[in-house]
């Protein structure tokens, strides 16, 4: 299932700012696309209009062929699921219950849990690893744990498509591997809002960079993560090599007090 | 907290036998100078039709079966209903201090009700209001006051909990102060009484009719919420989340308000504000089964229902003149409340 969004534009009112201005962007099916930017650069209300918390000025945005505002919120939910950086609740469920919510928009209101729906939640925490920790009270888990937990929420709705927003925010190196490995191996269509370079480079097909509100380049890691980038979007000098030993992309910022310019002296 | 072997199945069973027994007790207390057997013949008898009570007298038939057996099956309905609008409205907006009496629907149904009883006749003569009942009037105030509630606290963003119980303070205040001016311009006896009445709450005056009325009331709402268990799940987690889980919280919000207005209006009118109770219950059955609504709301309303009896056969018996169950049920509510604030597994919405 591929997701496209065509000319969309979302503004807020106080203060009257138009935040994502004129995006149009598309994943395909099975692809893994990132989404880059500073800070304010409009990344998340981009995801949060296209997961359906925050509405659009206008454009459109299409899930599997069909228009979000012929969905209803039930239809949607089977077809994307959403894992968010925030995730802190008033009141403490169990670790069990919070991933069993990801079965809701495949249940009639008055339907129960059954045992297939258990199957699920199950198969659901033994692949983020949380299998153990099912009993648990959800806040007495870390946040890395808590993560995975919601990580574990959004498999458990089985659905086609997966819109993360910043899912390593706060995570430590081996669980941040470990979150976008998942995202990874399960091969559904991914987009995904990242903060770490090295990450989105390590992960993703192709990248879209987003800098006030509008998508400015487009494409494979490769192409789109150059020093000139990063000097022009973030304001930061920086080497882009391949790494001698993994061969992937390896980004490394130059501290106000390095040396001189290309950093080796 | 775990209760060791016992399932939420097992620990429903007992609660309602539980609520059986104190419904019985409730009856029988009433009637201390009708012996027990008297009483269970009568009970008995009105109500499966059995047995024969020509030989009882009919003061005794009276007191036990038009006055007795109603209060304690109000006690039952109206218990049911707060406990079920709090575990509700804790839901809807995600904080453990929602509470009909807190957030101020209560004091919004007694205005309604106060103006109704009190100026209803000579204001609305001649409108197309003439002919409410003092039902509609106090489905009219709590309406407006849990709308009212709900957009103030909303007001610059987020829902926090500071704002939605300050919401409810300035809310009932202004209800209570409007009810007062009402009393004192129709300074008569019944309004005084009224005034009690609706501060205190009380489940003495009633009939079979007050406990049908309330009872249809009270049954179409736990009709509606025990099919919304699962949206009621999705809706603690927070607006962003349960839309994401395809649960249309807007209009489930507008949904829910109108019936638990509906639901207070009704006990209020009959009741009066019997306060905490929406707030205790949930809270007490959160400690026993966690916060899953398949297993809190079953639990939540057989443990009001029981409570309400209980407070009311304190009320009766505290004294020789009846005491307003309201009292009780703050005297028990508002250590609770304090604890709630102090307790630190509750965040009350604070962090974003």
């Amino acid at each position: 299932m591929d997701i496209q969004v065509k000319d969309l534009n979302v503004s807020v009112s106080k203060p009257k700012k138009r935040i994502v201005e004129a995006a149009s962007l598309h994943v395909d099916e099975g692809e893994f696309v990132g989404l880059l930017g500073p800070n304010g650069s409009g990344k998340s209300t981009l995801l949060m209009t296209v997961y359906r918390t925050m509405k659009k000025e206008s454009g459109e945005i299409v899930l599997g062929g069909e228009r979000l505002e012929d969905l209803t919120l039930k239809e949607s939910a089977r077809m994307m699921s959403v894992v968010t950086q925030h995730n802190y609740y008033n009141f403490d469920f169990k670790v069990e219950e919070v991933v069993m919510m990801g079965r809701t928009p495949h249940k009639k209101t008055m339907e129960m849990d059954d045992d297939n729906d258990r199957l699920i939640v199950e198969e659901a925490l033994r692949k983020v690893n949380m299998l153990e920790m099912k009993d648990r009270d959800f806040s007495s888990l870390s946040g890395g744990e808590q993560q995975r937990i919601i990580l574990a929420r959004s498999l458990a709705q089985q659905t086609p498509c997966l819109i993360l927003d910043e899912p390593t925010n706060h995570l430590d190196v081996k669980y941040q591997l470990e979150v976008l490995d998942i995202v990874k191996q399960l091969g559904c269509t991914a987009l995904c809002a990242l903060h770490d370079l090295n990450l989105a480079a390590q992960y993703c097909d192709r990248i879209y960079i987003l800098l006030n509100g509008k998508i400015i380049r487009e494409g494979p890691p490769e192409e789109v993560i150059t020093e000139d980038m990063i000097r022009d979007v973030y304001g930061v000098r920086a080497s882009v090599d391949r790494h001698p030993k993994t061969g992937m992309l390896n980004v490394v910022y130059y501290p106000g007090h390095a040396k001189n310019d290309d950093g080796k002296g | 907290m775990e209760l060791g072997k016992i399932t939420t199945a097992g620990l429903c069973l007992i609660l309602f036998f539980v609520m059986v027994l104190i419904t019985c007790v409730s009856v029988f207390i009433g009637a201390v100078d009708i012996p027990l057997e008297t009483v269970i013949r009568i009970m008995v008898n009105k109500m499966f039709g059995y047995g024969d009570i020509s030989d009882v007298p009919t003061y005794m038939v009276s007191i036990v079966w038009r006055l007795y057996a109603p209060r304690a099956l109000l006690g039952l309905i109206v218990g049911v209903g707060l406990a079920m609008v709090g575990v509700v409205m804790q839901a809807m907006v995600q904080n453990p201090l929602a509470d009909p009496y807190i957030l101020g629907i209560s004091s919004g149904a007694s205005l309604g009700a106060t103006f109704a009883v009190l100026m209803g006749a000579t204001v609305l003569a001649g409108t197309v209001f003439q002919d409410f009942g003092i039902e509609a009037f106090a489905f009219i105030g709590a309406l407006g006051s849990s709308t009212l509630v709900f957009i103030l606290s909303s007001v610059g963003g987020k829902m926090t909990t500071t704002k939605l119980v300050l919401s409810g303070v300035i809310i009932s205040c202004l209800c209570g102060a409007v009810s007062n001016i009402i009393v004192y311009l129709e300074p008569n006896a019944e309004g005084m009484r009224s005034l009690t009445f609706w501060l205190m709450g009380s489940l003495s005056t009633i009939d079979f009719e007050s406990v049908k009325v309330c009872g249809i009331a009270v049954v179409i709402g736990l009709v509606f919420f025990a099919t919304q268990l699962r949206n009621l799940n999705a809706m603690m987690l927070g607006d962003s989340t349960a839309t994401t889980l395809g649960v249309d919280l807007s209009r489930l919000r507008k949904i829910y308000i109108i019936l638990t207005s509906i639901v207070i209006a009704f006990i209020v009118c009959k009741c009066g504000i019997i306060g905490f109770v929406g707030l205790i219950i949930p809270h007490i059955s959160r400690g026993l089964v966690g916060t899953n609504h398949w297993k809190l709301f079953p639990i939540s309303i057989l443990l009001g229902a029981i409570f309400i009896m209980l407070a009311d056969i304190v009320a009766r018996t505290l004294s020789s003149s009846e005491i307003p169950i309201g009292i009780i049920t703050s005297l028990c509510g508002a250590p609770v409340f304090a604890y709630i604030m102090l307790k630190k597994s509750y965040r009350f919405g604070g962090g974003n």
